[in-house]
């Protein structure tokens, strides 16, 4: 504990909410609306449980959604003195399963089937299988989805909880045939590693009576976007142990659904009565207006909810409807050559702005489009959604990166550790070798990197003198780790780290003053002054191929815009284009005209008028 | 609530251990010759568990590995051993601690691993060796000091000075002991400083004052000019960790210190006090008022104030006694959970405790520690009356193999409860001398208990010679002992009576067939022949999965007799001493009739009737006059004096053999 965790504790002591949930002494679910502080109130609450009320060998454990979400965690934990320690565990789900419950208990049952040591599926593994199902079937490809098949998967298993999602009879036999198929190839993937571990806390008296003795209290943030085996999970150690339970979340901004993930589980653990349930609503991020606007894009029955902006209080909101005549590149680039130095103009610093796109996926790369033109620009941007997945190594490099650059950011010791679990858990023959020996050499390859101008200098020395690609050839954890490192270095090497200097690559994760680039989803938990966001057409945004009006799909859409809307601290600014060409499947070009989103719509009758409404030549 | 134990050891080229697994119990009583390596078996378990080791003891060398490996370090082979515990899942700092290191969830089972092993370069030369601790399956998942805070073993070692340990301040049990109650500070220091007063009052006796004076003078007189010349005299000085060591322990009604106690008694004492102190303190027997009101609001608490009550001081709350076992598991469950102490699960390791005891309290001590206490307890030991009141199943035997020692245990024996009862009052008569033997003869009855040993002596190899114990079990349920001795590796043969009788099949009132057995008559020759000695044999050999029911040639007694030899079962043809007038000459038999003449109780008369039924061959009537007259026991401690080798049936002489060969065999 320090005096910023002592300064902050004092911050929230003042919103009587955030103070309960801070000392809330039972099992807890806090339903916190956008920018209410939420993980202000999770971290302090986990410091004062690790110093106070957790005592070794007990620890804490505190779940997010994302490898980036829990990094972002720790950063605050550190801020306010936290040291890690081998007791708590902060990590993701999968992390979680594969730590406290594959590793420890696999291979006591062998009736769940978990390879020892574990063997993850590759991509390719993955669509192997998926190939399989399909032809076994004798169904084409647009017949199911493997995301229809993984949702399905997500949802499969079978537990307490009472919440009813439509299960798709086809969906189902494809996705047992998938199960199957997996297990005979000896593997695990993401979805079966969390779904055995839940089978194993259900049905093993043992591994629940461990999971109760190591972990008093778990904190889950990003309740609704942890899906049904994590909610089972919680149901379990709710009713058989003295575990408590704090969770986050906010089922508005539930919008990983295509994962299984229904806001209906936190929806289900605030409505039981050994929760307690604590809505934070107030917001000290946006001003009135923008919660109001967000608020409507959201479309829900009465009745409509209601937050309070406590920090820009009396600020009205500042919108821009922008309709481009045809193509994403007009969009792109309106935003470099106009919004931005408009905005810069007013004050806004570039960190204050945020620009969301659709997707960053193969077909429609278009955060990977968008940081090109504002490079092009000069224009300085942070990404927050990359080509590459930001996996462990990725981070270790970067921690190496930062090392380089400056020693007392990071422990030399922390990161040869992990180099040499990573030689032992690859059966590198390196492992053997004395550790001082291997640690010397390790040094000095990190040493001799320092002097590597640019990012795809420094990464090809440090992958060659390591051998890191050879290392990870058929590893078992991490199957696809050299098609990621691979790019990795298409980024440095042609793309939007090319030419960086190592310190971009070291703080990838942390933008200095610049423009964050991110797709819709990726947006969540950060925050902007000024919010500009693209690719506002009818059928792009919400998609609307063969998804029904008031279904599940369609309201996860209003809950994404209401997401991306909700990261505005006072403007927004939309843009759409009228026409839009895509390639059709057999590659020839085919322009669509595209209509104004619904959310433009919803917008524009609140906020819209002559003078914020503009086409893309005169704006 | 009963401790964690260890449960089962592996060791594989440690010292006098080239491989063994032995599976062990709560209560552990390792017996076997000196030299065997009951103390390398302990120390196994103390590179991984003791708090006292350090880095430096548990890095092994060459010098480590069993005799029998030839150049071990150059050869790259391993020293492991693997120790496993069970009974711990009530503790959850032990279940939350040890997650990584289950092996078996029914019973919850742990395991730590040590591995000696060596450092290979990428041309697979040998650097240099290093061990790893480890839990569970996996090597990465290192065991630590603070695993070892938790669960480890104190070892206390035959030759100790007790008097010095009891006497050592800060390592002294009683001071620990004292410590564990975290006494307030305040009140230490008040009494600190009253006996401070107390003490200075001392300065105010004329004596004193005196002595100072002359001190003054005597030093002004030698320092010459030195300036300064006040001496100041001042009792000890009484703080307040010290105010702790000067509790010690007197005894008896004269107080006698420590010192002035018998070496027996004082071990006695500091065994207890280690005891006291390895005992699990879940359960505070004090609670401060602080620490109880703090648990008021705690789910459960009822079990805590409907127990403790209010002290005289009213500065604590004490544990009530004639706490019941069923509220003392609810205590610890509410205890486990909210009392955040660390509660150390220390296994106590006692080397040769009987030292300097007289036997009666070694029986008496040890028998409340081996059935009652809940710590868990090692002893390593060559005391009979230990072994004696040991529970049948917490006995490990140490036995010498060529070039490593084998260790056996009882832990898993599976033996029916009642026969179970009947060792323990067997080995409790007898003082558990089966456990000392380097081999063992069973017999039934105390005619062969007199006989067999001048029978080996008559051989030329008295038994005692090659530490062969003759146990008479007193009757013919060999099972349950031949299962102890198979458990605990212990070499044995069995001599039993063949028990021949003459089946008559008899028809009942409703026509059903019945058989009725006719013991104590001669065979015939020619009529069928029945025995039940080796009836009894065979069966025990199949159920002890010796034998099968196919291997036994029904067909032939000469081949059943073989096989049983084999099987080290030596069956008679009758019984012993109807077996050797049978097999005794002129001489023989005259010496049946010279020893009963020296025992018998009547007249000539009697010697009279029992020569006429010898001259007449009437064996079973000759016995039966022994047995009426004089008693099978006393006419064999008689007959044993003047037996001869003639007289011996060759079953007899088998089983000697047999037994003699095994133990031979093993030691050569």
């Amino acid at each position: 504990m320090n005096k910023l965790f002592y300064k902050d504790q004092t911050l929230i002591s003042k919103d009587v909410s955030q103070w309960k949930a801070y000392n809330s002494n039972n099992n807890t679910v806090v339903i916190a609306g956008p920018g209410s502080g939420k993980t202000r109130v999770l971290t302090l609450k986990a410091i004062k449980l690790v110093q106070s009320n957790i005592h070794s060998p007990s620890g804490l454990a505190c779940i997010s959604y994302s490898r980036e979400t829990v990094r972002e965690l720790k950063k605050r934990l550190r801020e306010y003195g936290y040291q890690r320690n081998q007791y708590d565990f902060i990590g993701t789900m999968h992390g979680f399963c594969l730590i406290h419950i594959l590793q420890p208990f696999g291979h006591l049952f062998p009736e769940y089937n978990v390879p020892v040591p574990l063997k993850i599926a590759s991509n390719e593994l993955i669509g192997q299988i998926y190939n399989g199902v399909i032809s076994d079937l004798g169904v084409e490809f647009n017949g199911i989805s493997m995301m229809d098949i993984n949702k399905q998967r997500s949802l499969s298993f079978i537990g307490i909880s009472e919440v009813q999602i439509q299960t798709d009879a086809f969906h189902v036999q494809a996705s047992e045939l998938f199960e199957k198929k997996l297990k005979e190839s000896g593997s695990v993937d993401f979805i079966s590693m969390v779904n055995i571990s839940t089978k194993m806390i259900k049905e093993q008296d043992y591994v629940k009576k461990t999971l109760e003795a190591r972990f008093p209290w778990f904190l889950i943030d990003e309740y609704q976007d942890l899906g049904k085996a994590l909610h089972e999970i919680v149901l379990e150690l709710k009713n058989q142990t003295g575990a408590k339970i704090f969770a986050v979340g906010d089922m508005n901004q539930s919008i990983y659904g295509f994962n299984g993930a229904y806001p209906d589980f936190l929806n289900e653990l605030d409505t039981m009565s050994d929760f307690e349930s604590i809505p934070l609503t107030s917001n000290y991020r946006s001003n009135q207006d923008i919660i109001e606007g967000s608020i409507d894009t959201l479309a829900l029955n009465p009745p409509r909810l209601s937050y309070d902006a406590k920090k820009r209080i009396g600020e009205s909101a500042e919108l821009t409807f922008i309709t481009c005549e045809a193509e994403r590149q007009q969009q792109y680039d309106v935003v470099a050559k106009k919004i931005i130095p408009k905005l810069l103009e007013k004050g806004i610093p570039y960190k204050e702005i945020g620009i969301l796109v659709g997707a960053n996926s193969f077909a429609n790369p278009e955060v990977t489009e968008m940081a090109a033109v504002l490079k092009d620009y000069k224009i300085p941007f942070y990404i927050v959604k990359w080509t590459f997945t930001n996996t462990d190594i990725v981070f270790w490099l970067q921690d190496c990166a930062q090392w380089c650059l400056d020693k007392s950011k990071q422990s030399f010791d922390g990161l040869f550790k992990f180099w040499h679990s990573q030689l032992k858990l690859h059966n590198d023959s390196r492992f053997l070798w004395e550790e001082i020996r291997q640690k010397t050499l390790f040094h000095e390859i990190l040493i001799g990197s320092k002097n590597k101008e640019n990012v795809f200098d420094w990464l090809e020395f440090i992958f060659n003198s390591l051998e890191l690609n050879e290392m990870l050839v058929d590893s078992n954890r991490y199957p696809d780790e050299n098609e990621n490192l691979a790019l990795l270095l298409d980024e440095a090497k042609n793309k939007n780290l090319k030419n960086s200097k190592l310190s971009r690559f070291a703080y990838l994760g942390e933008p200095e003053d610049e423009i964050t680039v991110t797709t819709r989803h990726s947006s969540k938990g950060l925050e902007f002054e000024a919010v500009i966001m693209l690719g506002m057409e009818e059928g792009r945004f919400p998609y609307t191929y063969r998804v029904e009006e008031g279904s599940r799909q369609m309201q996860e859409a209003h809950r994404l815009c209401y997401v991306c809307i909700s990261r505005a601290k006072r403007e927004c600014i939309l843009i759409r284009s009228k026409k839009i060409t895509i390639m059709t499947r057999r590659g020839d070009p085919w322009t669509i005209d595209y209509q104004p989103s619904r959310f433009w719509n919803i917008l524009i009758d609140r906020f819209g008028n002559i003078e914020n409404t503009f086409s893309s030549k005169d704006y | 609530m009963k401790s964690p134990f260890i449960s089962r050891v592996k060791i594989k080229n440690f010292r006098n251990f080239l491989d063994i697994d032995v599976k062990l119990n709560h209560k552990q009583v390792l017996v076997g010759e000196n030299g065997i390596g009951k103390t390398n078996f302990l120390r196994a378990i103390q590179i991984i568990l003791d708090q006292s080791f350090s880095d430096f003891d548990r890095e092994l060398s060459s010098s480590d590995f069993n005799d029998s490996i030839e150049t071990p370090i150059e050869n790259g082979e391993e020293i492991k051993i693997t120790i496993e515990i069970q009974n711990y899942e009530h503790n959850r700092q032990l279940v939350a601690q040890f997650e990584d290191a289950v092996i078996s969830t029914n019973p919850p089972t742990l395991q730590i691993n040590y591995k000696y092993y060596p450092i290979k370069d990428e041309v697979e030369k040998i650097i240099r060796y290093q061990y790893i601790i480890y839990k569970g399956i996996n090597e990465e998942k290192i065991f630590r000091r603070e695993d070892r805070d938790l669960l480890n073993i104190k070892v206390i070692g035959a030759l100790r000075d007790v008097e010095r340990e009891l006497n050592a301040n800060k390592r002294s049990p009683l001071y620990k002991l004292v410590k564990q109650y975290n006494i307030e500070q305040d009140e230490l220091k008040k009494i600190a400083e009253s006996m401070k007063d107390a003490a200075e009052e001392i300065l105010n006796l004329d004596e004193i004052r005196d002595v100072k004076n002359v001190i003054e003078k005597k030093f002004t007189t030698l320092a010459g000019l030195q300036q300064d010349n006040t001496v100041n005299l001042r009792p000890y000085d009484i703080d307040i960790e010290r105010l702790l060591y000067t509790i010690q322990v007197y005894m008896g009604i004269k107080e006698r210190p420590v010192a002035e106690l018998s070496l027996g008694l004082a071990n006695i004492l500091y065994v207890s006090m280690m005891m006291l102190l390895l005992k699990d303190k879940t359960v505070p027997r004090i609670l401060k008022v602080e620490d109880y009101k703090n648990l008021l609001d705690k789910e459960g608490v009822e079990i805590v104030t409907n127990n403790y009550k209010i002290s005289v001081t009213e500065n604590n709350y004490i544990l009530k006694d004639e706490i019941n076992a069923d509220t003392n598991k609810s205590l610890y469950s509410f205890f486990d959970r909210y009392n955040y102490q660390p509660h150390t699960a220390t296994i106590l390791a006692l080397e040769e405790p009987e030292a300097h005891l007289h036997p009666v309290l070694q029986r008496l001590i040890y028998r409340e520690v081996l059935h009652k206490s809940e710590s868990s307890v090692i002893f390593t030991t060559h005391s009979p009356y230990i072994t004696s009141v040991a529970p049948l199943e917490t006995i490990v035997h140490g036995r010498y193999e060529v070039n490593q020692t084998k260790m056996f245990s009882t832990a898993s024996l599976k033996i029916d409860e009642k026969d179970k009862e009947d060792i323990e009052r067997y080995l409790d008569a007898k003082r558990g001398e089966i456990y000392f033997g380097k081999g063992v003869l069973l017999v039934e009855g105390i005619t062969e208990e007199y006989i067999i040993p001048k029978v080996a002596q008559l051989m030329g190899t008295p038994l005692e010679d090659l530490g062969i114990v003759v146990c008479n079990i007193h009757s013919t349920n060999f099972k349950p002992y031949v299962q102890l001795l198979e458990s605990l590796g212990i070499p044995w043969s069995l001599i039993t009576d063949g028990d021949y009788y003459e089946l008559e099949i008899k028809k009942d009132k409703e026509g059903k067939e019945k058989s009725v057995k006719h013991y104590h008559r001669d065979w015939l020759e020619g009529t069928q022949q029945n025995f039940r000695g080796i009836e009894l044999m065979n069966k025990m050999l199949i159920d002890l999965k010796i034998c099968e029911d196919k291997d036994i040639p029904k067909a032939s007694f000469p081949d059943q007799l073989e096989l049983l030899r084999n099987n080290n079962c030596h069956v008679g043809f009758y019984t012993f001493e109807v077996d050797s007038m049978a097999n005794s000459n002129e001489e023989g038999l005259l010496t049946f009739k010279k020893v009963y003449s020296e025992v018998r109780s009547g007249g000539e008369k009697q010697q009279e009737n029992f020569d006429n039924e010898i001259d007449d061959r009437n064996f079973w009537n000759a016995l039966k006059k022994i047995d009426n007259n004089i008693s099978k026991g006393r006419f064999a401690q008689r007959l044993s004096s003047q037996l001869t080798l003639e007289m011996v049936p060759i079953y007899i002489k088998n089983g000697v053999n047999g037994i003699i060969n095994k133990v031979r065999a093993n030691h050569e």
